[in-house]
C-alpha cells in the first residue's frame, strides 16, 4: 500500500516536468513585458532597460528556467514581479478562499448528484430517471457565468438572502463563511453534479443488472437496503473516479465564478497573473493546481480500497 | 439536500446577525471601498499604478501639496523661505511628526525621500536638474540649492499627479529608485496593515493614533488629512455589476470608479449618491505613430483630425451627455492656459473634407494597426469608433485586440506596422496631467527619446524651454498657448474629449470632497 | 419516442446551423456598424432584440455571433478528434512511446482547461484562428486518451489478434477491424467536445481573451454586457438564450448518440 503511493507520487513527477516546460516555454513565447507594465507611462527606455536587468528578464531563456527549476526544487517558487512577495505567501493566502469553495461545490454536488442517481436506478424509465435526464442536460448547457449572474440576480440582488459577493475567512465565523459561499458553489456544482448524478445511474445500473442483486431481492432483503448498502457501495468506484477527473473542471469554473462572485481566490490571482505577465506567479499557480489534481487522483485511488475491498494495491 | 443546506445557512446567519452588529459596527467604524485597480505594488515612487497611489495617500504624506488651483500650501512643512534670489529654498518641518514606527520624522527623511522621487518622476526629474545640492540645517528644517532658480519647486514637491513626493523614513528612501521598498511605514494619516493584506484582493488601514492633521480646511490634497474613521478596507470588485449590487445592498460604502452606464440604476436608489468627484475629469486622446507611415506625414495626421468628432467618441463610452465634453485645447479645462487657440482643425468634423485632405495627402494605403486594449471598456469603445472611423475614410485598417501588459511592450516598437509595429492607440490621462508642460508628458515633440509616438519638432520643444524658464505668470501663459498652437500644426495626439470622473457612495458618509486624486482621509461615517 | 433526444437535438441543431449560414439574409444589419448615437436602445421594430453599447444592432450580432460560435465548436470537435485521434492510436502503437505520449498528454490535462486557454491565448493574441487552435490543444488530450484506451481494449479481442496473427497489414488493420470499433465512441465524444469548446469560447471572450471585440460571437456579447444588464437585460437575455439553446441541442444530440451507437457506454440501451 505504502510502496503504492510511492510510486504513484513518484509517477507523477515526469508529469509536472512536463507541466512545468510547458508553462515555462508559453511564458516564454508570450508578447508583453512586465517590466513596461511595472515602469508605468513615465518611464524612459533606460528606466524599463534597468528594471528588466533587476528583475533578471534579460537572462536567456534556459538560464531562467534552470534558476527557477533549481529554487523550486528547494520548495522556493521566486517572488512576484509586482508586489516583491513570496509566491508561496501569495499563494497561500488564496487557499483558503478557493478550498472552501470547492469544498462546499464538492459536498453539494456529491449529496445532490448521488441520491439523484440513485433514484434514477432505482425505477428505469420512470419519474426521477427523466428528471434527471432533464436536468443534467439542462446542466451541461449552462456555461458557469450565466448561471452565476442568474443565481446572484434571484437570491441576493431580488430577494436578498445571500450576500452578493465577496468571501468571509472561516475564522470569522462558520455560517458568514457560508452563506458567502452558497451561491458560487451552487454556480459551480451545477455540472458536476449533472456529470456524478449520469455517473451514478449509470454504474448503478449496472451492478443492479448482477447476480448477487437478483439473488438479495429473491431472498426479500428491503429494496431501500438492496439500493443503498449492497449497490451504491458497488457502484461507487467510478463514481469516485468521476469526483477526482471532475476537480480539474471545477477548479477551471472556478476561474470564472470567482471573478464574478468577487471571491480572492487562486482563480484571481492567475487570471491576474497572466494579465500583467507576472510570471513567477503563473508559474507556481499552474504547478501547485497540477500537483494537487495528481494529488486528488491518488487519494481517489486510495479510497477505492476502502470502499471495495476487492481492490488491492 | 441542497434545499436543506441553503435553508439552514439561511437561519444560522439571521441568529449571528446580532452578534456581528455589536462587534464591527459598535466598536469601530470601518469605511468600506470598492476598488476597481489592483493594489500590486506598495511602492508609490517605483510605480505609478493608480492603486498604489491611492495607498501611499493613506500611509505617507507630503511636504508640500496642491490646492484645487494647483496653487502650492505647507502640509507636513511648517512653510518655506526663499533665499538668495531664488537659488536658495528652506523647508522647515512641523512639530511632533511621526512615522508609524513612532520615530520622529527629520530632515534627512525628507531629503532622501525627494531624491529618490527624483530619480523616478518626470516633473522631478527636470527638477533634479536645477538642484544643487541638499543639507540639513536640524533634524527639522533643510536647504535646497539650486544652480539657477526654478520657481516651479514647490509646485513639484506639491504635485498631485502620477508620481507624488511621498516622504518615507531615511532607512526607505535609500532603496534603490529601481527596486521596490519591503516596508509600508509612512507618518500619513493611515497606518497600513500588513498582516491583512492579500493582493489584489483586499487590503486594510487602521487610524494612525499619532497623526496630528493640519488645522486648514481639506481643498483638493491640500488642508487637514483627518483620518475620520478607524478603519479603512478595500474589496477589489472587477465585474461592475457585481461592484454595483454590493454598493446597493451596503455591503461596501462607497466606489471609486463606477461603471458609467450603470449610474442612472445608482442614482434611482435614494441611499446611494452619485458624484464628481475629481472635478478635472478623465481626458481621452488618440496618440499617433509619427515615426513610421502613414501618420509620419503631418497631412495625414491633419486629415484624420477633420475627420474626428469628439461626439462620437464619447457617446460610445456613456449615454448621458451631462457626462462628457468636448475639449478643443492639449490642456485640461481646469487648467489656467486652457485655450481654443489653434484648435480650428479638430472643429472640422467632416469626413468628406478629410477625405479630400487625405487624398491630397497622397495616402497610398498603407495598413494602419491600432492596438486596442480590451480590459477597459472606455479604451476598447473607443478603438472600435476608430477602427469604424478610419474605414469609412477609406484607410486600410486593422485592429488588434490585445491585454495592456501587450500594448505596453507593443508600443515600443518603432518598427513598421507588419514588423510588429503600430498606428495609434488610445489612451487617457487625468486633467491634473496634462495641467502644465511639466507634467504633461504627451505635449513633447522631442524625437525618438520621448513618449511612444516619438512626435519631433523643434519648436515646440523651445516653447516648452520658454515656459520652464519664463519668470513671470503672463510669459508663461504666452508660451503655454504658442505651445499648443504649434502642437496643433504637429499633432502630437488628437484630443478626443473628456468625460467626468464619477464616484458612487452611500448616503451615510460625510465629508467626501472634491479631489483630484482618489484620498480617503476626511471621509467619515454616520 | 426512442430516439427523441437524438432528433429533437438534431433538429434544433439543423436550425441554428441555418440561422448561421443565413444570418446574412436575416439580418438587414451590418453586425459591426456602430452609432454610438443609438446605443442601449431597447427592443423595436428597426432593432428587434434592441442596439448594444456601441448603437450595434444587436439581432444582427447574436444571429452572426452563432456563424463563430459553431463555426469554433465545429472546428476544434473536428481537429481535435483528428489529431486526438492519431495521438491516441500512436501511444497505442508502441510502449516506449506510450509512456512519453500520455505522460505529456496528463500533463496537458492536470492543467485547468481554462486556465490553459487564457494562457495560449496571451501568446497568440486574440483572433478567432487562435481561439480554435487553444481550445483544440486543450481538448485533444481527452481524444487521445479515449482512443487508446478503445484500441488497446479492440486488440485483446478475439477478431483483432486473429487479424495480426493471419499476417494483417498495419494500415489494413487500422482500416478494417480498428476504425469500426473508434468511430462510435468517437463521434459521441466529438459531440460533447463541440459543446465545451463553446462554451470555452464564450467564457475566453467573456473575460476578454478569446474572439476579438468587434467580431461578433456570443461571448463578447455577453462581457460587453457584463457591466450593462442591470439596465438593459436583453443584452445577457439573447446571447445567453441562443447559447443555452444551441448548447441544450448539441447536448441531446451527443446523448442521443450515444443511446444509439455506443450502448456499452450506457447501460440502458
Amino acid at each position: 500500500m505504502l510502496g503504492y503511493v510511492v510510486r504513484r507520487l513518484l509517477m507523477a513527477v515526469p508529469v509536472m516536468g512536463v507541466v512545468a516546460l510547458v508553462v515555462f516555454s508559453l511564458l516564454y513565447l508570450t508578447p508583453g513585458d512586465p517590466a513596461q507594465v511595472l515602469a508605468g507611462d513615465t518611464a524612459t527606455p533606460e528606466q524599463i532597460a534597468k528594471i528588466r536587468t533587476s528583475l533578471g528578464l534579460d537572462e536567456p531563456p534556459v538560464a531562467r528556467f534552470a534558476h527557477w527549476l533549481w529554487h523550486m526544487v528547494q520548495g522556493d517558487l521566486g517572488a512576484s514581479i509586482f508586489s516583491g512577495e513570496p509566491v508561496t505567501h501569495m499563494i497561500g493566502q488564496r487557499l483558503q478562499p478557493t478550498f472552501s469553495l470547492l469544498l462546499i461545490a464538492v459536498v453539494i454536488s456529491v449529496g445532490v448528484g448521488v441520491p439523484f442517481g440513485v433514484a434514477a436506478a432505482a425505477r428505469r424509465g420512470g419519474f426521477y430517471d427523466h428528471a434527471l435526464t432533464t436536468f443534467t442536460t439542462l446542466g451541461f448547457s449552462l456555461p458557469a457565468f450565466i448561471a452565476g449572474y442568474g443565481l446572484a440576480y434571484l437570491f441576493a440582488t431580488t430577494l436578498k438572502w445571500l450576500p452578493v459577493q465577496g468571501f468571509v475567512p472561516l475564522e470569522q465565523g462558520v455560517d458568514a463563511w457560508l452563506r458567502n459561499l452558497i451561491l458560487p458553489a451552487t454556480t459551480l456544482s451545477l455540472v458536476y453534479a449533472a456529470i456524478i448524478a449520469r455517473v451514478t445511474r449509470a454504474s448503478m445500473l449496472e451492478v443492479l443488472s448482477e447476480d448477487y442483486i437478483r439473488t438479495a431481492r429473491a431472498k426479500g432483503v428491503a429494496p431501500r437496503r438492496i439500493l443503498f448498502r449492497h449497490a451504491l457501495k458497488n457502484a461507487a468506484v467510478p463514481v469516485m473516479t468521476v469526483i477526482g477527473i471532475g476537480v480539474a473542471t471545477l477548479i477551471g469554473s472556478a476561474v470564472i465564478t470567482e471573478n464574478v462572485f468577487a471571491i480572492p481566490g487562486i482563480g484571481r490571482l492567475t487570471v491576474d497573473a497572466i494579465l500583467h505577465r507576472d510570471y513567477p506567479i503563473i508559474q507556481g499557480v499552474v504547478l501547485l493546481l497540477s500537483a494537487g489534481y495528481v494529488l486528488v487522483n491518488v487519494a481517489v485511488d486510495l479510497c477505492y480500497t476502502l470502499i471495495d475491498p476487492r481492490i488491492r494495491y | 439536500m441542497k434545499r436543506r443546506n441553503f435553508l439552514k445557512g439561511a437561519s444560522l446567519a439571521g441568529s449571528a446577525l446580532p452578534f456581528i452588529g455589536r462587534q464591527t459596527l459598535a466598536a469601530t467604524k470601518t469605511l468600506k471601498i470598492i476598488h476597481n485597480g489592483n493594489l500590486a505594488s506598495l511602492d508609490p515612487i517605483w510605480t505609478t499604478a493608480p492603486p498604489t497611489k491611492d495607498y501611499a495617500f493613506l500611509v505617507f504624506d507630503q511636504l508640500l501639496a496642491v490646492d484645487s488651483k494647483y496653487v502650492p500650501h505647507p502640509q507636513m512643512a511648517e512653510g518655506w523661505t526663499v533665499e538668495d534670489d531664488g537659488k536658495t529654498y528652506v523647508l522647515g518641518l512641523r512639530q511632533g511628526l511621526k512615522f508609524h514606527d513612532n520615530v520622529p520624522v527629520r530632515s534627512a527623511d525628507c531629503i532622501a525621500s525627494i531624491q529618490r522621487w527624483g530619480a523616478r518622476d518626470g516633473f522631478g526629474q527636470l527638477m533634479m536638474k536645477f538642484v544643487d545640492g541638499f543639507e540639513a540645517i536640524d533634524d527639522a528644517k533643510f536647504k535646497i540649492k539650486l544652480k539657477k532658480p526654478f520657481p516651479l519647486l514647490p509646485a513639484a514637491l506639491g504635485k498631485s499627479n502620477s508620481s507624488q513626493c511621498f516622504i518615507m523614513p531615511e532607512r526607505m528612501a535609500k532603496v534603490d529608485p529601481m527596486k521596490q521598498v519591503t516596508e509600508t511605514i509612512g507618518s500619513g494619516p493611515y497606518r497600513f496593515l500588513k498582516e491583512e493584506f492579500v493582493s489584489g484582493a483586499k487590503a486594510a488601514w487602521a487610524k494612525f493614533d499619532g497623526y496630528i492633521p493640519r488645522k486648514e480646511p481639506v481643498d483638493s490634497i491640500a488642508g487637514g488629512r483627518i483620518p475620520a474613521v478607524d478603519r479603512i478596507e478595500w474589496a477589489f470588485i472587477s465585474d461592475p455589476s457585481t461592484a454595483m449590487a454590493a454598493l446597493v445592498a451596503g455591503e461596501q460604502d462607497y466606489w471609486d470608479a463606477p461603471a458609467l452606464d450603470l449610474v442612472p440604476v445608482m442614482k434611482a436608489d435614494p441611499n446611494i449618491i452619485v458624484s464628481p468627484r475629481n472635478l478635472t475629469g478623465s481626458y481621452y486622446m488618440l496618440q499617433l505613430n509619427h515615426v513610421q507611415p502613414p501618420f509620419n506625414n503631418p497631412k495625414i495626421r491633419q486629415a484624420l483630425a477633420m475627420a474626428i468628432d469628439q461626439e462620437n467618441f464619447l457617446k460610445a463610452a456613456v449615454s448621458d451627455p451631462t457626462l462628457m465634453k468636448p475639449v478643443y485645447s492639449y490642456y485640461g479645462a481646469d487648467s489656467p492656459y486652457y485655450t481654443e487657440d489653434g484648435a480650428d482643425v479638430l472643429k472640422v468634423k467632416s469626413l468628406d473634407k478629410a477625405k479630400a485632405a487625405l487624398k491630397e495627402a497622397g495616402y497610398g494605403g498603407e495598413k494602419v494597426v491600432i492596438l486596442g486594449v480590451m480590459e477597459n471598456p472606455t479604451f476598447a469603445a473607443m478603438a472600435q469608433v476608430t477602427e469604424d472611423l478610419l474605414k469609412r475614410l477609406g484607410m486600410n485598417v486593422q485592429l488588434v485586440a490585445m491585454d495592456f501588459a501587450t500594448m505596453a511592450q507593443r508600443r515600443t516598437s518603432k518598427e513598421p506596422t507588419d514588423k510588429g509595429g503600430w498606428s495609434c492607440f488610445i489612451t487617457s490621462w487625468t486633467g491634473s496631467d496634462i495641467v502644465n508642460p511639466a507634467v504633461h508628458q504627451m505635449l513633447r515633440a522631442a524625437g525618438t527619446s520621448g513618449w511612444f509616438g516619438w512626435p519631433t519638432d523643434p519648436e515646440m520643444e523651445s516653447l516648452r524651454d520658454q515656459w520652464t524658464n519664463a519668470t513671470n505668470e503672463a510669459d508663461q501663459k504666452k508660451a503655454a498657448i504658442a505651445l499648443q498652437v504649434e502642437a496643433f500644426k504637429t499633432l502630437p495626439y488628437i484630443p478626443l474629449g473628456s468625460l467626468i470622473a464619477l464616484v458612487a457612495y452611500r448616503k451615510n458618509l460625510t465629508g467626501v470632497w472634491p479631489c483630484p486624486v482618489a484620498a480617503y482621509w476626511n471621509i467619515g461615517k454616520s | 419516442m426512442r430516439h427523441a433526444a437524438l432528433w429533437i437535438g438534431g433538429i434544433l441543431i439543423a436550425t441554428m446551423i441555418a440561422i448561421a449560414l443565413l444570418s446574412p439574409w436575416l439580418a438587414a444589419a451590418d453586425p459591426r456598424a456602430l452609432s454610438p448615437g443609438s446605443r442601449l436602445l431597447a427592443p423595436s421594430a428597426t432593432h428587434w432584440f434592441g442596439t448594444d453599447q456601441l448603437g450595434r444592432d444587436l439581432f444582427a450580432r447574436v444571429l452572426w455571433g452563432a456563424r463563430i460560435s459553431l463555426f469554433v465548436g465545429i472546428s476544434v470537435a473536428l481537429l481535435a478528434s483528428l489529431i486526438g485521434t492519431a495521438v491516441g492510436m500512436l501511444s497505442a502503437s508502441s510502449r516506449r512511446l506510450d509512456a512519453i505520449v500520455m505522460r505529456v498528454m496528463d500533463g496537458v490535462m492536470s492543467i485547468p482547461a481554462i486556465l490553459l486557454a487564457i494562457a495560449l491565448m496571451a501568446v497568440a493574441g486574440g483572433s478567432v484562428l487562435n481561439v480554435i487552435v487553444a481550445v483544440t490543444i486543450v481538448e485533444i488530450p481527452r481524444v487521445a486518451r479515449l482512443i487508446r484506451s478503445v484500441v488497446l481494449s479492440l486488440r485483446e479481442e478475439p477478431y483483432v489478434e486473429a487479424a495480426i496473427s493471419a499476417g494483417t497489414g498495419r494500415v489494413m488493420l487500422m482500416i478494417r477491424h480498428l476504425l469500426p470499433g473508434i468511430v462510435p465512441p468517437l463521434t459521441v465524444q466529438a459531440t460533447f467536445i463541440w459543446a465545451t469548446a463553446m462554451i470555452l469560447e464564450a467564457a475566453l471572450s467573456f473575460i476578454g481573451a478569446g474572439t476579438p471585440p468587434s467580431t461578433p460571437s456570443w461571448g463578447n456579447i455577453l462581457a460587453d454586457a457584463r457591466a450593462l444588464w442591470q439596465i438593459r437585460p436583453t443584452l445577457i437575455f439573447f446571447p445567453a438564450g441562443f447559447l443555452f439553446v444551441t448548447l441544450l441541442a448539441v447536448n441531446m444530440l451527443g446523448d442521443g448518440l450515444r443511446d444509439l451507437l455506443d450502448p456499452r457506454q450506457n447501460p440502458e440501451g
